[in-house]
């Protein structure tokens, strides 16, 4: 009984203790930054995709060509998407980036030589010139927002109740020759292109 | 003593190791190696102008790379005034405990992971055993949970539950931990009752490469594990494995009483994810466990004839999944258990092996219905023929169930979702069997939602249940069991919500109205046969457990998240023995948890978790026939972690139990007491990829 009292006593002590040991950190917390951590899970986002996503052989012009991420208007990722690929390989290739800029003539060609294309907030107006463009390429097109996938781009990345989630146009993605593997298909929200 | 100096010593390298790597944090170097200033641009003049604000990396966190699509998924990204919060209307009480969760916790096994969840109660009860369930019942087997590893059940072919300690759980392999709190009954069938842990490891591309990693702290504790997966086309497999070594929770003892519980465990897994075209996944894993020690044999062996436990778990899965159409889905598990279990009683040695195989489809009938139904099956067979004397009827035990369910959901408003769900169940030995649920779903807002449901479930008795017969004292005692015992049943009552509160407060609050029947026990009374016999019987009598569940998270900034729960359990036992009989611990009255989670910078994070568990009483392995309360206890885990090498190399170090150098958390009939230690600890992992 005696025992008992004294873990009683010794309790609130504890507690006191305890609470100092986890609460101490909060001294050091900063401000939201909530942008810069959608930005990180949007690169993370567009490397999981290279690994889900299985391009021909031809869309590469020798076994060690890298995979090609092209931004496509104004680079919301800084050096973010850069880091995130940083050393990482998908199926023994490395991973390039490519910026390419506003969408226009002198961007062609660069655009049609990538493997996965991400179109910026700030090109989201000429997604159907873009579209037209890369026709019958094996581009993967992954852009912002519920209408992406459903004007024709392939992965829509999706502000949802807090999360970014996917919209996958998987009809999109086997017009241009790619294959999506189950697991992908199985977590993303999938949509028909709107008529 | 040389403990004591053990100790001391690694507490000594945790704190130079922390200095060590808190220094070049604070002169806030750079990372090597950023690729930062190696931008490529193509075709273009003019330098793009961001049109939303830069992430600064150096001022960041860890970057995401490694985290699986699934955790992806799950990161709040949306400033709280925007007061968006991802709901799911799943009606259920459900927590998920991912990879993170378990490495910013310093979990040391799944059951340590398993104490971030509320309403899930979890006692060590020795350095390789736990008593594990969620809301309440938990024991040396909790018999009234379903554990289940990508699908495949661990279930326990004689004294029905999970034996944690035999199975290769691997912590660094698993994707997350989904544990639902009530009855799954419908979908999962038997055993189902009080709720259902679901481990489900990570896809082999989360990992792709080397990972060496090695551990090491007190009590003679040490761990090394590696890992390797590989991604080629169409398949991915990794191959991990690990041994684990320990001198044990325990120390000391007499002639009378044996304390030991070291511990030598060694697990390996095998896991192959193939995909077979664009809709269809083939996933194959098998692993195997053998473990030596790792809880003291009970004061009953008796001096002659103790002997060490040993357990050893080997398992095959097949599993095949197939989108027909993008509201179609097919889905079928096959797996094969192999179990050998010998908890140091020479009565007591066994072995089983099950298999089972799962087929369930799915369908959207239309855009407010959506179709479920399924049929699984699983046959046990179990040879207690090498115990001695004997501990069954039967030496052969073979058991069969098969259950066939349907479920349908329907949208009845935008808002309002209607779920029911039957099932029923045939057990070679126990007939048929029903379980039901109906629930509805209400969607308040964007991230608001309520629910409540209504269950009945149920659970079998084990083997040991229906043919136990160890005589002792040379035919003058006997523990047996009836003749004809009856599975428990339970009708249990929920509700609950989700949502954001004030703002800032993702919260979860469950209600819960557990009523049972036909619960067992096990109770002495005078012979025949002999003197004194244990029986194991349905008892007459109320038996409720009620209670409400609080989880709680708070982003405070991007660096800092709090995390809370508490959990408040009632049990009504309303029954002539006591429930201590069972070889169970009472449901703590109240517990909670409190956890803070502080990103310092880029490669250095630190977290504390406390927890409280209010007293409870427990089996006494002393006295069979007293049991006795184990105090409540105050619990603060602590942990550092700092990454290097471009964040392929780690160094963590902490504390378990900081503020305790040990305290009792329950007690079971068959394991002497062990009571849990402060430890430290510090593990390096390495990636190579």
């Amino acid at each position: 009984m005696n025992h008992r009292n004294d873990k009683l006593t010794r309790l609130p002590q504890r507690l006191t203790v305890a609470a100092c040991v986890i609460l101490a950190p909060t001294l050091y917390a900063t401000q939201d930054i909530d942008a810069a951590k959608a930005i990180k899970v949007k690169a993370a986002y567009l490397y999981q995709f290279t690994k889900f996503v299985e391009w021909p052989k031809t869309a590469f012009e020798r076994d060690k060509s890298p995979i090609v991420i092209a931004i496509l208007g104004n680079d919301p990722f800084g050096t973010v998407l850069d880091k995130t690929v940083f050393e990482k390989t998908v199926r023994g290739r490395r991973i390039a980036i490519v910026r390419i800029g506003a969408y226009g003539r002198d961007s062609r060609k660069t655009l049609r030589s990538c493997h996965l294309l991400y179109v910026a907030s700030s090109e989201r107006h000429r997604i159907r010139e873009v579209l037209d463009d890369i026709d019958s390429q094996n581009i993967l097109v992954v852009g912002e927002g519920k209408d992406h996938a459903t004007s024709g781009g392939m992965i829509g990345l999706v502000l949802d109740s807090g999360r970014i989630t996917f919209h996958v146009n998987h009809e999109a993605v086997k017009r241009a020759g790619l294959r999506m593997s189950a697991k992908l298909l199985r977590l993303a929200k999938i949509v028909k292109s709107r008529e | 003593m040389n403990e004591i100096r053990s100790t001391n010593s690694v507490l000594l390298w945790v704190l130079v190791g922390a200095v060590f790597l808190t220094a070049p944090t604070l002169a806030q170097a750079p990372k090597q190696g950023s690729p930062s200033g190696g931008r490529e641009t193509g075709g273009q003049d003019e330098s793009p102008q961001p049109d939303e604000p830069l992430a600064d990396p150096l001022n960041e966190p860890d970057d995401f790379s490694d985290l699986s699509l699934e955790e992806l998924m799950t990161i709040e990204v949306v400033t709280a005034s925007r007061r968006a919060q991802s709901i799911t209307t799943v009606p259920y009480a459900v927590s998920i405990i991912t990879a993170e969760d378990i490495r910013w916790s310093g979990a040391r096994s799944v059951p340590d992971a398993l104490r971030l969840a509320a309403g899930v109660d979890v006692a060590d009860l020795s350095f390789g055993n736990a008593a594990v369930s969620p809301r309440g019942f938990h024991g040396f087997i909790a018999g009234l949970v379903l554990v289940l590893v990508d699908g495949r059940q661990i279930y326990d072919s004689l004294f029905g539950g999970t034996v944690w300690g035999g199975w290769p759980f691997q912590l660094e392999d698993i994707e997350r931990i989904e544990v639902i709190r009530g009855p799954g009954g419908v979908t999962w069938g038997a055993n189902a009752i009080n709720g259902v842990i679901n481990i489900i490891t990570k896809d082999p591309s989360d990992q792709l490469g080397l990972t060496l990693s090695t551990s090491g702290g007190s009590r003679g504790w040490f761990k090394q594990h590696f890992g390797l997966a590989q991604q080629k086309e169409k398949l991915r497999l990794r191959i991990s494995g690990e041994y684990e070594a320990g001198d044990g929770f325990a120390e000391g003892g007499s002639m009378l009483r044996f304390l030991e519980d070291e511990y030598k465990g060694g697990r390996l897994s095998l896991h192959a994810v193939y995909d077979a075209d664009e809709n269809t996944t083939i996933t194959i894993s098998a692993g195997s466990a053998v473990v030596d020690g790792g809880y003291p044999p009970t004061p009953l062996a008796g001096i002659a004839t103790r002997r060490n436990a040993a357990a050893q778990g080997t398992f095959v899965l097949a599993n095949w999944e197939r989108r027909i159409t993008d509201d179609e889905q097919l889905g079928m598990t096959l797996f094969v258990n192999d179990s050998f279990a010998s908890p140091g009683l020479p009565q007591i040695d066994y072995r089983y092996q099950q298999i089972g195989w799962q087929f369930s489809h799915t369908v959207g009938l239309d855009e407010t219905k959506t179709r479920t139904w399924g049929i699984d099956t699983r046959v046990d067979l179990l040879d207690a023929g090498n115990s001695d004397p004997f501990m069954l009827h039967k030496s052969f035990v073979s058991t069969v169930i098969i259950g066939l369910y349907l479920q349908q959901e329907w949208r009845l408003t935008p808002a309002t979702t209607l779920s029911l769900g039957g099932r029923v169940d045939y057990e070679s030995y126990g007939g048929f069997e029903p379980s039901a649920r109906a629930s509805i779903s209400h969607q308040l807002s964007d991230h608001d939602a309520v629910y409540a449901s209504v269950s009945r479930a149920f659970a079998l008795p084990s083997a040991a249940a229906r043919y136990l017969y160890i005589p002792l004292l040379n035919g003058m005692a006997f523990v047996t069991t009836a003749d004809d015992v009856d599975p428990t049943t339970l009708m249990a009552y929920e509700a609950g919500y989700r949502g954001r509160l004030f703002g800032r407060l993702d919260t979860s609050v469950n209600l819960f109205w557990h009523q049972y029947d036909e619960t067992t026990t096990l109770s002495p009374q005078l012979g025949p046969p002999g003197l004194l016999q244990t029986q194991y019987d349905n008892r007459p009598g109320d038996v409720a457990l009620y209670g409400a569940e609080v989880e709680a998270s708070y982003e405070l900034s991007e660096q800092m998240t709090l995390i809370g729960n508490y959990t408040y359990q009632q049990l009504e036992w309303d029954v002539d023995v006591p429930f201590t009989d069972r070889d169970y611990i009472t449901p703590p009255r109240h517990k909670f948890m409190l956890g803070a989670r502080y990103t310092a910078s880029e490669d250095l994070r630190f977290s504390g978790h406390l927890y409280f568990v209010d007293d409870v009483k427990a089996p006494n392995p002393s006295n069979p026939f007293l049991a006795r309360t184990i105090d409540s206890y105050v619990r603060v885990d602590v942990r550092a972690e700092y990454e290097f090498w471009n964040d392929s190399a780690s160094l963590a170090v902490g504390v378990s139990n900081l503020l305790d150098p040990n305290h009792y958390e329950g007690g079971t009939l068959f394991l002497n007491d062990a009571e849990v230690p402060r430890m430290a600890f510090a593990e390096l992992r390495i990636r190579i990829r």
